[in-house]
């Protein structure tokens, strides 16, 4: 990293601590918000007619 | 008689994509295709114009960003937090390092060396800005939000889908409703077991595709800097949520076998793994 690159992103950090201090808000990490919920899992037969698949893309 | 699926399949966001639902007209499908295709021209990489492109080679700059990235950034930084750093969006430079420079249907080549790249913790490289939504990046740090955005993107567009439907971005699905039999959607998942659900998500990470050359793939180890080496080729969970799903997936194939499943398991998730089948100290994949 340069020097000038360094100083800017430390320059940054100062500007952000000093937002914090006046009370700006800064976003925090959002989503989901709840903790997760359980859905109801039916188990299917190797038969079943399946709809759509979850796979690695 | 069951009532009719209404169905729509394109390629957008690396993958191939797939709408379902009931009730609901060809219209609301193509409107959550726009949506996608609207998503991946902003989220994507690969296009120069991107605004994620434009976030990346903003040198540490705050850039004024569109809500939907905000969104998306916060999201970023949640599955950072929720997987303890497994699940870093800033993990492009190791991508890159491993030869995923291009879109995969490009071709991609392993480079002869590729050299472990230390990836800075995500909070450390992304600030954020509510209240002039804006955000930077430390000055060598670069996003990718590929998966992170297929899972929220889901979650966001199943309400496109009325109250009867399916949307799989990838292999990363968000379902809800009855389907067409009544006892919820059946979905298969990466083990060919198969569930039936009336809410919530699975998701699926995995080494099996996005191959190329000797061993690389798209699956970057945080910790090392390099494609992770796991003895799990595939992990299916359901849970609440695509975005939560797509990052408890990747946990724990990052994880591996014992502590990756223990992961999930601890979480009371329903799950699906398949194991990777090895050569020597590599693995290969799963068994087909």
């Amino acid at each position: 990293m340069s020097s000038i690159a360094t100083l800017r992103w430390a320059s940054m950090l100062g500007t952000l601590v000093l937002a914090l201090g006046s009370g700006a808000v800064v976003a925090t990490s959002p989503k989901p918000t709840q903790a997760p919920w359980h859905p109801a899992v039916t188990l299917l037969p190797s038969d079943a007619t399946v709809q759509s698949k979850s796979y690695v893309s | 008689m069951s009532p009719e699926v209404t169905s729509r399949h394109f390629d957008a966001l690396g993958s191939t994509c797939e709408l379902l639902s009931i009730g609901t007209g060809q219209a609301a499908l193509e409107r959550c295709e726009a949506r996608v295709r609207e998503a991946e021209a902003r989220f994507t990489r690969f296009l120069p114009d991107s605004e994620l492109a434009r976030l990346n080679a903003g040198d540490g700059r705050y850039l004024p960003v569109s809500p939907e990235m905000f969104a998306m950034l916060e999201a970023a930084l949640w599955a950072f937090e929720e997987s303890q750093g497994l699940v870093n969006a800033a993990v492009l430079p190791a991508m890159l390092s491993a030869g995923y420079d291009r879109p995969f249907r490009q071709g991609l080549s392993e480079p002869a060396f590729a050299a472990a790249v230390q990836l800075p913790p995500l909070p450390e490289v992304l600030l954020l800005d509510a209240a002039t939504r804006s955000a930077a990046l430390a000055p060598g740090a670069a996003l990718d939000l590929g998966g992170i955005a297929k899972g929220a993107l889901a979650d966001l567009l199943i309400d496109e889908l009325g109250d009867n439907g399916v949307c799989n971005l990838g292999g990363d699905l968000r379902v809800r409703g009855l389907g067409p039999e009544g006892d919820g959607w059946h979905i298969g998942l990466c083990d060919r077991t198969a569930v039936a659900l009336t809410e919530g998500a699975v998701c699926t990470s995995g080494t099996t595709r996005r191959r190329w050359g000797q061993s690389a793939h798209h699956l970057i180890d945080p910790r090392t800097g390099m494609p992770a080496r796991t003895d799990l080729a595939e992990v299916s969970v359901v849970t609440d949520s695509a975005l939560r799903g797509e990052v408890y997936a990747k946990c724990a194939m990052l994880l591996g076998s014992t502590a990756g499943l223990a992961f999930l398991e601890t979480r009371g998730l329903h799950f699906a793994a398949v194991p990777a089948v090895t050569s020597g100290d590599r693995a290969l994949g799963a068994a087909a």
